[in-house]
């Protein structure tokens, strides 16, 4: 297992202030989680199924805990927090989109 | 070894420090429990006395269940389930499947009867969901309790599960950063604790059982998270994005139940020639049993089994309810193998430990202590550092009091167990005598001194432990003759734990290290 | 049970030989405890020492003892840790 080693120098560490520690915290904290939550349940729409046709719904259960783990070491340990907000930010919309349209649907669907 | 830069290495500290002291006592209640819960089936049979026969579920069991069958309402033969819990009764759930207006959930609802498996006599016999009758014997009260704290803390579902789920990836971000915090981890795997300065030897004897326990930390932390998401949170998601928050058609494309319905009734074929050809497939005595569609054309039966010699995970196979015909192995997801499967089917023995018997329970028991051991140790190598703020300090007399505190108050509940099995309310008793030995545990914690604590603590738990043989026989328990000509060893054995247990304890009170030529394992016995 | 039983007991005990030889020669156990340094192992002997520690492992998974295999892996880290945490006899 390896790790970036060096942090480049055209990218300080945290600079003086708390805003980078806030945004770390809130980054790594309520983002990463409702994320991985999101990656979960939109997993099942882009995973393939496999031969017994499940995989697509075993695996987001299976590999949530290392989706929350592997989402949450990036947002601790990128040099800029708001980079990896973005980034995690980029990945639960687009994991979201089918999620809410699933939503979407369930609502009209008891409505009628 | 990983090299990070400064910064990221304060960063992993911060995180691997703070979480441990916002969350370390409570993940400990679940580890320590969960190092218990290893053994919850030898814990229930050894609370009852041992086992009525030493494998209920290879007891003929065909005509007892068609008499059974006939005094439930028709609508409950719609599934049923069969299993022998600790006393080696056979449990057997005739249920449908129905709104439970509590919960707001289908859940199965039906009738529970324990059944003597020699006579077929329905022993004990509760109707309700099955949240409300499983588990809801008297004989069920100490190991249920057990297993429901560390599952879910004994919180309403699913905020248990949260709770617990939350732990597992505490434990999960406690493992992977001190693995990158700790740079010399193969260089330093046997420097032992130095003898020399408190700090150090915490600091060496946390980052030793920590080096060491850093695999199965992960493993039983990731499966734990798994276990407790899975279907308080995933499940009921992944039923939202793939079936319209279906969760029910959810749960049968998973488990891969037949499509076809054929209601036309059809006598039923005989079970314990399907039980008996299981076995000699499996090579192994069915764990469990389910019945689907009972007298009905389209009725299955699937037997599960506990994995073969050498094995990690059991089979199950499939029969035709109707023909009795045996219809092959069938995988625990889907209806045909698959990556999902295999990924799937490992997580319960990894969690569990459950895999070789006692072998595989015994060593699934040390890696859950080790792993109570590097929690606590954690946690006082923190207060160490912190050993002039007296607020901190206030922290440290709670961190004895819980490392001590969390076995007390279960030696308690057993005793209480003991108290009350065949007289009043188990269930009861044992949550009582939990909560009553821990409250005893806080108040000696307020009352004593900080460095007395420790080995009086010590001393409580010792006591409780050599004692609870002695309750359990003088109570009317099985005494160690009966339980050794009726096959149940474990009975003897699990007493004869308890005493081993409650004489290292006394080894600690008396300030003793807990073995000869070991390092002290808290504070109080070191200095 | 009996074969899982008996093969898993055989390779803790050679894991557990090679765990001895390895905090026995150990430089910075020896230094913490005081005791002499030892001349540094001989290739061959490190070779040895690895294959004492790894190769139960290995030859469970060979036998097809999955089962075995896993215990093993649990075993040894509890294992090791416990010969390491054991103090030398000299300053018992």
């Amino acid at each position: 297992m390896s790790v970036d080693t060096t942090e480049k120098t055209t990218h300080p560490p945290d600079g003086p202030g708390r805003g980078p520690l806030i945004a770390r915290w809130i980054v790594a904290g309520p983002l990463v989680l409702i994320a991985s939550i999101l990656v979960m349940a939109g997993m099942t729409v882009w995973f393939p199924e496999g031969a017994a046709g499940i995989n697509h719904l075993a695996f987001p259960l299976l590999l949530f805990p290392a989706i929350w783990a592997l989402l949450f070491f990036y947002a601790l340990l990128d040099a800029r927090p708001w980079r990896a907000g973005a980034v995690i930010l980029a990945l639960a919309v687009a994991n979201g989109i089918p999620v809410v349209s699933a939503l979407q649907t369930m609502m009209q669907g008891g409505a009628q | 070894m990983i090299k990070l830069s400064q910064e990221r290495t304060r960063r992993l500290i911060a995180v691997h420090g703070w979480s441990a002291v916002v969350c370390g006592l409570f993940l400990y209640v679940v580890v320590l429990t969960g190092a218990v819960a290893v053994l919850v089936h030898e814990i229930g049979a050894w609370s009852v006395g041992g086992s009525k026969v030493a494998e209920p579920m290879a007891v003929p069991m065909d005509a007892t269940l068609r008499t059974l069958a006939q005094q439930v309402p028709e609508a409950q033969r719609e599934d049923v389930s069969l299993f022998a819990n600790a006393a080696g009764e056979l449990v057997v759930f005739f249920h449908t499947h129905q709104l439970n207006p509590a919960t707001g959930n289908m859940e199965d609802f039906g009738t529970l009867m324990d059944v003597d498996p020699r006579s077929g006599e329905v022993l004990r016999s509760r109707e309700g969901y099955g949240g409300e009758v499983f588990n809801a014997g008297p004989g069920d009260a100490l190991d249920r309790f057990i297993v429901d704290l560390h599952v879910n803390l004994h919180l309403p579902d699913p905020w248990g599960l949260y709770a617990t789920g939350i732990l597992g990836l505490v434990m999960l971000v406690a493992a992977i950063s001190g693995l990158l915090i700790h740079r010399h981890l193969i260089k330093d795997a046997f420097v032992a604790p130095r003898p020399s300065g408190a700090l150090l030897q915490k600091k060496d004897r946390h980052v030793l059982a920590g080096t060491w326990g850093l695999v199965f930390g992960f493993v039983l932390a990731f499966t734990g998270s798994f276990f407790s998401f899975a279907t308080a949170l995933g499940l009921p998601l992944v039923a939202i994005t793939a079936f319209g928050g279906d969760q029910v058609a959810a749960i049968e494309t998973l488990v891969g139940a037949p499509a076809a319905s054929d209601d036309t009734p059809a006598p039923m074929a005989n079970l314990d020639a399907m039980h008996e050809r299981s076995a000699r497939e499996a090579g192994s005595v069915p764990l469990f049993t389910s019945v689907a569609h009972w007298g009905r054309a389209d009725s299955q039966v699937l037997v599960f089994h506990s994995p073969a010699e050498g094995q990690l995970t059991g089979t199950s196979n499939l029969f035709d309810g109707a023909s009795g015909e045996f219809l092959g192995v069938k995988p625990s997801l889907g209806t045909v193998p698959s990556a999902g499967t295999v990924a799937f089917d490992l997580m319960g023995p990894l969690h569990f430990g459950n895999f070789a018997g006692l072998l595989s329970k015994i060593v699934w028991v040390c890696l859950g202590l080790a792993m109570c051991y590097v929690t606590i140790t954690g946690l006082q190598l923190w207060l160490q550092r912190r050993e002039h703020d007296p607020l901190w300090q206030r922290l440290a007399g709670s961190v004895e009091v819980v490392a001590y505190g969390t076995p007390i108050a279960l030696a308690g509940a057993a005793h209480a167990f003991f108290l009350s099995y065949g007289r009043a309310d188990t269930h009861l008793w044992v949550a009582s005598g939990f909560i009553g030995f821990s409250i005893l545990s806080i108040l000696v914690g307020l009352v004593l001194p900080r460095a007395a604590l420790h080995r009086t603590l010590a001393g409580c738990l010792g006591a409780l432990l050599v004692l609870l043989p002695l309750t359990r026989m003088l109570l009317g328990g099985t005494p160690w003759a009966a339980a050794l000509a009726t096959g149940n060893g474990v009975v003897v054995a699990m007493d004869m734990v308890m005493v081993l247990s409650g004489v290292i304890c006394a080894r600690v009170a008396a300030g003793l290290r807990w073995m000869p030529r070991f390092a002290a394992p808290l504070p109080g016995a070191a200095t | 049970m009996m074969l899982t039983l008996l093969l898993f007991v055989a390779a803790c005990l050679l894991s557990s030989l090679g765990f001895a030889w390895l905090a026995a020669v150990n430089p910075k156990r020896r230094r913490v405890y005081g005791l002499a340094r030892p001349a540094a192992p001989a290739p061959w002997q490190k070779l040895a020492m690895a294959l004492l520690v790894l190769a139960p492992g290995v030859l469970l998974l060979l036998c097809g003892q999955v089962a075995g295999f896993v215990l093993w892996l649990g075993a040894i880290t509890v294992i090791g840790w416990v010969v390491a945490l054991r103090r030398p006899p000299l300053t018992a």
